[in-house]
């Protein structure tokens, strides 16, 4: 998952980068309002974080020109001011979720990760295709009910598949959203870890979870459980 | 006299009944001394009728009967008396009219001069008599004064008074009466502008309107253009407040999250934690004197809104920031509901309420607007919130209202936000907090008076 971290406080900043590292997010970071904007409109990133009280240009003027520009990932708000007023007002302007500074890390991580995921279309923080169940809150992965075994990079991938379901997801694509620098892209990793993740999810080869798309990239193949695919909140 | 209605119409009413009085008096005068001249001018025609056709020379013999014209001298008691004074006083005839009446003659006046005077008869009647004295030359070189005295009855010249102070009376009252009312009408369009200004004020004070929009004449505009300016700068300063209170709580929240990060691994052993302990104290005591800080509470001018809107607005908020909780809301807000006050203190109170009710839930969260009782003039406004959770202990509701406690560590946000709205209810506006807890839920209810 690829975040963009909009925060002027260096130190404050620095910390928040770490920790998303830590917890396998591909950050983007920047103190100033009107990069934080241009980084959002052509990166392609799931989520952001954005202080309101930035220098240049305020964080609501930023979600605004986000929102016109009909970029809907998802916006988290972390600001020192505390009152309903700019908390109504913040999620009024197209934010989707409102934290007040001085936070636990851990209650951040997971609000970013839920933002991802209801993006996605799923309600629950379980995602379940067919016999593959993937847990976002405690990040492992369960087929026919059977705990497979998979890497911190591995997990993200599938996680980035399952999210989008049904839909081809292109190597450049995966990369984007798993890599922050072009320099680290390299499709052989990605094709290894592909073939890797059929191996653990599907021994017996009677499944079948991802398709390769000649030309495209890859699909996860399974449909998402109806009885647990809420709404998208788009 | 409180008002500038009553003070004027009094003082008009006093200069008018002055006024009105002098003119009276003065013309009163003028109309008696005019009635008096004409009495006098008639009697003094009479004398030289009496004179003209009395002989000297026998005066005994008097006036004959054919000069008595209107007969009015030959009639006893007709009020018309005339008789002549021989130089000693004594009467030497009267007219037939003075039968057995005499009325005494004044000082004889000089000869060839008039005196005219008031006097009463031997029967009480009040009498005008003019006399005149004349030296009459008779046979031989003697010469003798004669006195020709006439008189008139007063009455009917009382009379002739008294109908003109009547109609003179009646007239200036209906004068009066008009003048007051014409008064009182051309007052009451002349402070018209102040009439509606006051009404625009009042329009204000419930937040109805936002300035004073009308337009009013030169004397009231610089009254109308300071009060707006006064509206505008009671918004402005209560936001300038709010703001330099938001930049306060960013200085002061974001080092203190710099150092809540920087010893994350230190402050998340579980057990006793000094650092921790005090991290969380400096946070709560911070956050809560900010809220606490920020509320604006009733002013005089503004400040009454929909509550409906609000709430919608709030509700929108709580759905997104607890999506996760698939939460099933409800209101039920009369669509005329208003809020007398700060619509940031609102939001403050109905966002904390009903946003523990969504950390609380199990699957409801419902919102209710009402007034009681339901048709007296002073009534209470209910705010009800309640939620179908398992409920919370008494003793944590009770420490849940202690300032800035965190009632529980692991829920999402911040703890102190019931005791900023107990605060708010209670000191800024003057209602109470009640909080029902039980297994099936808890209710939380604001209540306002004033209503």
């Amino acid at each position: 998952m690829r975040v963009l971290v909009i925060e002027d406080e260096p130190q404050l900043r620095e910390q928040l980068v770490q920790h998303l590292h830590r917890e396998g997010f591909a950050v983007d970071a920047t103190g100033s309002g009107s990069e934080g904007a241009y980084l959002g409109a052509e990166y392609p990133i799931d989520v952001a974080i954005v202080d309101l009280g930035l220098p240049d240009m305020s964080g609501t003027e930023v979600i605004e020109q986000w929102r016109k520009a009909d970029l809907s990932f998802p916006v988290l708000i972390l600001t020192a001011r505390s009152r309903w007023e700019d908390k109504v007002s913040g999620l009024e302007i197209g934010a989707d979720d409102y934290l007040v500074k001085p936070f636990h890390t851990e209650e951040l991580i997971a609000r970013l990760r839920a933002l991802v995921r209801r993006s996605a279309g799923w309600a629950e923080s379980k995602l379940r295709c067919g016999p593959v169940v993937l847990d976002t809150a405690a990040k492992t992965a369960d087929v026919h009910n059977e705990a497979v075994e998979l890497t911190a990079f591995e997990y993200k991938v599938l996680e980035h598949l399952m999210l989008h379901t049904g839909r081809v997801v292109s190597k450049t694509e995966l990369s984007e959203h798993l890599y922050e620098d072009e320099t680290d892209r390299d499709s052989n990793v990605l094709e290894v870890i592909i073939g890797r993740l059929r191996k653990k999810l599907d021994p017996d080869r009677g499944l079948k979870p991802i398709d390769t798309v000649r030309g495209q990239g890859y699909r996860f193949r399974l449909e998402r459980s109806a009885a647990q695919s809420a709404e998208s909140n788009a | 006299m409180r008002s500038l209605n009553t003070r004027v119409l009094v003082a008009a009413g006093i200069v008018l009944a002055a006024f009105l009085s002098a003119a009276g008096l003065a013309l009163d005068q003028a109309f008696k001394d005019s009635a008096l001249t004409s009495v006098r001018e008639r009697l003094g025609s009479r004398i030289y009728l009496v004179l003209g056709t009395i002989d000297l020379n026998e005066p005994a013999r008097g006036m004959p009967e054919a000069a008595l014209s209107g007969a009015a001298l030959a009639t006893p008691e007709s009020g018309h008396y005339a008789q002549l004074l021989d130089g000693a006083g004594t009467r030497v005839w009267n007219s037939r009219s003075m039968l057995g009446i005499t009325f005494p003659g004044p000082p004889t006046p000089p000869v060839g001069e008039f005196s005219f005077k008031r006097t009463s008869s031997s029967t009480g009647e009040s009498l005008l008599v003019l006399s005149y004295t004349v030296l009459w030359e008779g046979e031989g070189s003697q010469s003798s004064p004669y006195t020709v005295q006439v008189a008139e009855n007063e009455q009917a010249f009382m009379a002739q008074v008294n109908r003109f102070r009547r109609s003179l009376l009646l007239g200036f009252s209906a004068i009066g009466v008009v003048l007051l009312l014409l008064q009182t009408g051309i007052f009451r369009w002349g402070l018209k502008p102040l009439r509606d200004v006051a009404q625009e004020v009042n329009l204000i004070e419930r937040g109805e309107r936002s300035a004073i929009s009308g337009e009013y004449p030169q004397e009231l505009r610089p009254l109308a253009e300071n009060l707006n300016a006064l509206i505008r700068t009671n918004e402005s300063s209560v936001k300038r407040y709010r703001n330099a209170l938001g930049d306060l709580a960013h200085s002061l929240k974001t080092p203190l999250a710099v150092v809540r990060t920087t010893l994350a691994d230190r402050i998340a052993e579980p057990g006793p934690n000094a650092v921790r302990d005090s991290l969380d104290q400096l946070d709560a005591t911070i956050a809560y004197q900010l809220q606490r800080a920020a509320a604006a509470g009733r002013s005089a001018i503004g400040g009454v809104f929909e509550i409906a809107p609000v709430a919608t607005q709030i509700e929108n908020s709580l759905k997104k920031v607890h999506a996760d909780r698939h939460l099933e809301f409800s209101s039920t807000i009369p669509a005329a509901a208003k809020f007398q006050g700060d619509r940031g203190d609102f939001m403050e109170m109905l966002g904390n309420i009903a946003d523990n009710a969504c950390k609380w839930a199990r699957s409801k969260v419902s919102v209710q607007v009402s007034f009681s009782p339901k048709d007296a003039q002073q009534r209470l406004l209910l705010i009800e919130v309640r939620d179908d959770g398992t409920g919370m202990p008494e003793a944590d509701i009770a420490k849940a209202l202690l300032r800035g406690s965190r009632l529980d560590q692991s829920t999402a946000g911040h703890g102190i936000g019931l005791a900023v709205v107990k605060e708010l209810v209670e000191d800024v506006y003057g209602g109470a907090l009640e909080i029902h807890s039980s297994p099936a839920g808890t209710r939380v209810v604001m209540k306002f008076p004033g209503y």
